[in-house]
């Protein structure tokens, strides 16, 4: 792009070129004669925009270039973008795009034709939107040529009223070189973002279903769509019918991109009523398909937009110091300045490199996002061994352990049958233990048998008469293990009981949860300080963490009599804890 | 002997309690068990007692702080614990000794004997002297001590430094936990036989170990020509 600034300003600056005063003219009707270099069309309508499908047209202009630079500035003939092209090379063709069938005179010889001329949409039949006519050297000589054009545009199907003739006087070799040049990034385009497209539907598809990946698939599929229509005009010369087409395809994919990229940034950002800004852009995108009847500047407007929504966006997250925030919002700021719209690659080139930049920046922070998710998915399953080993070190735990082999000892010497039930009650302590030990949740059920073992063997071992008491626990209920172990175990640790204490488990449904309320009896112990980074809070709290994602809620304190632990759980959308 | 039982599991301290009487016999003149901190510090307070059974993990909670104020007493502790990972560490504050639960007849004899019988040494020696400063426990580390002056039903540690602390054990308690290289010399002084430099004998049988600080210390009569063959 700034090479062909250059190109432009340099014979400008420098004067090289001298514009001709020779202008098109134009009329309806049809006659050979016309193609003549001398035919006075003084009494033509002068412009080369013609009404379109209204019947024969003829238009003739007069040039006189040597090179291709100071051709380029000749009018009528547009100027056009020289970068990659020798500016200095000698005039030996004529490229037209032109959405019309047509025959080219030069000097009132016939240089060629596209499509077949008719006076009627029956009679004309279309030919190639872009054609490059050679000039013979005889016909190039020194001094002023007549070029003329017949045509016709039954088949011109913009809603457009008129249609305009595009001419080019070119050096062939140099044309063909840069026109072969052109779909080559567009191609690159097309491929890279399909990889991107390939890789984030199979992440969304088989390891991660997260919207954003989705996005991800769709924008670069959408982009691979885009640069393949860009670069089919160079790849496929279609007839001239099929130019409407493409360009109301074109600039269809990029009011979809312009939708759905700012889509993926709420989504990767977190922003909040995400649902309502997407509906929002909808009705501004759609005024913007209407700003203007040229299809490249219907896809300008469309582009600001997403790139204006898109840099609130990134600003927003900017503000909330989000990774990655301010990389986008830099990206997004140069795209929107850079871009501009272009006659034949719609979009600059440019603007396009650094839209990809972003959307591979936005792949690669989902990446960096997925590994995070499965750093955290090992850490979780190290937390729940390092849990399953915990719960199972509660009550294989020396002090416990010991502690009631002492008592046992003790036991047999004075009341053997007492032993007994005293081994039986450690016994089917283990074996609860045993059953919940490798699971997420248990069933309360389970949790309440295993409570009344341990419960038994204290109460032997410390000669009181300890119980748990639940209430309104009938049905279904599933909750981490050991957790109501751990509140009795706190009990203990933290209050004194009296020689008939009883622990009591109220549960009462709320709204998509429950709540449960453990009451643990006895005061406190003197100088007792309960820490809420205890090792058992710790425990309970994980474990809870780990089943509940988030959706419950601890609370606990001193009432009268004891100490009251609060825990609500929600159930989970997916089949979970609380059923 | 009088017993204190630190325990606050029935079952467990019915044990002790039961062992200890079959064991003392009649040698046990008072026995009692308290079953927390609190219920122990009363009886302390208004009871002599020559040696303290102790559990660690009373009540839950972590015994070090037990141990430092029990070891810090006049009294012997000996330590009746599941927790034997700590067993290395109470030694070195100065327990006679450490009985794992379960624990049998056998082993509590044992560990009885070592205040019974003053030859019986305890296995490893304290490492650090707990001793009560303004309300506070706080350490001596032994390798810090010179030697060791009686002072009635208390003692003075003399440190390397010149400072002197005051323990509450009597010097025949501290010989039985310190280490070997303490010697006594004197019936008021328990000394770091590596820091003798030199005996001196005098007119009258009067006897003198020469620190290596220059400082001079009484030895007993009876005494003399003992110390002097071990330091030869």
């Amino acid at each position: 792009m700034v090479c062909s600034l250059l190109l432009i300003l340099i014979p400008l600056l420098s004067g090289a070129t001298k514009p001709s005063s020779s202008i098109v003219r134009q009329k309806l009707g049809d006659d050979s004669r016309w193609a003549a270099p001398d035919w006075d069309d003084r009494d033509w309508a002068d412009g080369n925009s013609v009404p379109a499908r209204t019947g024969i047209y003829w238009l003739r202009f007069r040039v006189s270039p040597r090179s291709v630079s100071e051709a380029n500035f000749v009018s009528p003939l547009l100027p056009r973008d020289l970068s990659g092209m020798n500016a200095s090379a000698t005039i030996d063709s004529v490229f037209v795009a032109a959405p019309v069938s047509y025959e080219l005179f030069w000097d009132g010889r016939l240089l060629g034709r596209s499509g077949v001329v008719g006076r009627t949409r029956d009679e004309e039949k279309t030919g190639p939107l872009d054609h490059v006519f050679i000039v013979s050297r005889e016909l190039l000589g020194e001094g002023e040529h007549v070029v003329a054009m017949r045509f016709s545009s039954f088949h011109y199907n913009f809603p457009a009223a008129s249609v305009t003739v595009s001419f080019w006087l070119s050096n062939y070799a140099s044309h063909y070189a840069s026109e072969n040049r052109r779909p080559v990034f567009p191609m690159l385009g097309l491929g890279g973002s399909l990889l991107v497209a390939l890789i984030s539907g199979v992440l969304f598809g088989f390891v991660d279903r997260r919207r954003p990946w989705l996005l991800c698939s769709f924008i670069s599929i959408l982009l691979a769509l885009f640069y393949l229509l860009i670069a089919w005009r160079w790849l496929y010369n279609d007839t001239y019918e099929w130019f409407c087409p493409r360009l109301v395809a074109i600039t269809t994919v990029m009011g979809l991109i312009a939708w759905l990229f700012p889509w993926l940034l709420l989504e990767q950002f977190a922003v909040p009523r995400r649902s309502w800004w997407m509906v929002a852009l909808l009705p501004v995108l759609g005024v913007m398909w209407y700003v203007s009847p040229v299809y490249e500047v219907k896809a300008l407007w469309l582009c600001r937009v997403m790139l204006a929504v898109s840099l609130g966006i990134a600003g927003w997250a900017m503000w909330r110091r989000q990774t990655g925030a301010w990389f986008l919002f830099g990206g997004v700021l140069a795209g929107l300045v850079l871009v501009r719209a272009d006659r034949r690659d719609f979009l600059d080139p440019s603007f396009f490199i650094i839209f990809s930049i972003l959307v591979l920046y936005l792949f690669a922070m989902l990446g960096v996002q997925l590994r995070a998710d499965r750093r955290r998915t090992q850490d979780a399953l190290l937390t729940t061994a390092r849990l399953e080993t915990e719960l199972l070190r509660k009550n294989l735990q020396p002090h416990f352990l010991l502690n009631t082999l002492t008592a046992i000892s003790e036991v047999i010497e004075q009341d053997p049958p007492a032993a007994v039930h005293l081994i039986e009650d450690l016994a089917e302590e283990f074996r609860s233990l045993a059953r919940i030990s490798g699971e997420k949740l248990v069933p309360l059920t389970q949790e309440l048998e295993l409570c009344a073992a341990h419960l038994r063997v204290i109460s032997r071992r410390l000669g009181k008469n300890l119980s748990l008491v639940s209430e309104n626990t009938v049905g279904a209920f599933s909750i981490p293990p050991a957790l109501l172990l751990t509140l009795i175990e706190n009990g203990l640790l933290h209050q004194r009981q009296q020689p008939a204490a009883i622990f009591r488990l109220h549960i009462s449904p709320i709204q998509n949860g429950a709540r449960m309320i453990f009451f643990s009896p006895g005061e406190s112990r003197p100088s007792d300080h309960r820490t809420p980074g205890g090792t058992g809070l710790k425990y309970v709290k994980t474990r809870l963490e780990e089943s509940f994602f988030g959706r419950w809620k601890f609370s606990q304190g001193a009432v009268p009599g004891g100490w009251e632990t609060v825990i609500e759980l929600i159930a989970p959308k997916s089949p979970g804890g609380v059923r | 002997m009088k017993l204190l039982l630190v325990e606050d599991e029935p079952l467990v301290s019915q044990r002790l309690a039961r062992f200890c009487r079959e064991i003392l016999g009649e040698d046990l003149e008072k026995l009692h068990s308290a079953a927390t901190l609190e219920e122990a510090g009363v009886w302390l307070a208004e009871n002599p007692v020559d040696l303290a059974l102790l559990d660690l993990n009373l009540e839950g909670r972590d015994g070090m702080e037990l141990l430092k104020r029990s070891v810090a007493a006049s009294f012997h502790t000996i330590i009746v614990s599941a927790n034997t990972d700590r067993a290395l560490e109470a030694f070195e504050y100065g327990v006679i000794d450490f009985v794992p639960k379960p624990f049998s007849r056998e082993r509590l004899t044992q560990a009885l004997d070592r205040i019974r019988v003053p030859s019986m040494r305890p296995g490893p020696a304290a490492r650090n002297l707990a001793v009560k400063k303004s309300g506070r426990i706080e350490l001596v580390a032994v390798e810090d001590v010179l030697y060791v002056q009686g002072a009635g039903n208390y003692a003075e540690l003399v440190l390397l430094d010149g400072r002197r602390q005051l323990h509450d054990k009597t010097l025949e308690k501290l010989a039985a936990i310190l280490p070997p290289d303490f010697e006594r010399i004197h019936k008021s002084y328990l000394v770091r036989m590596s820091s003798v430099k030199a005996l001196h004998a005098s007119e009258g049988s009067h006897y003198e170990a020469e620190l290596k600080n220059g400082m001079r210390l009484p030895i007993g009569r009876l005494r003399y020509k003992e110390l002097r063959e071990k330091l030869l």
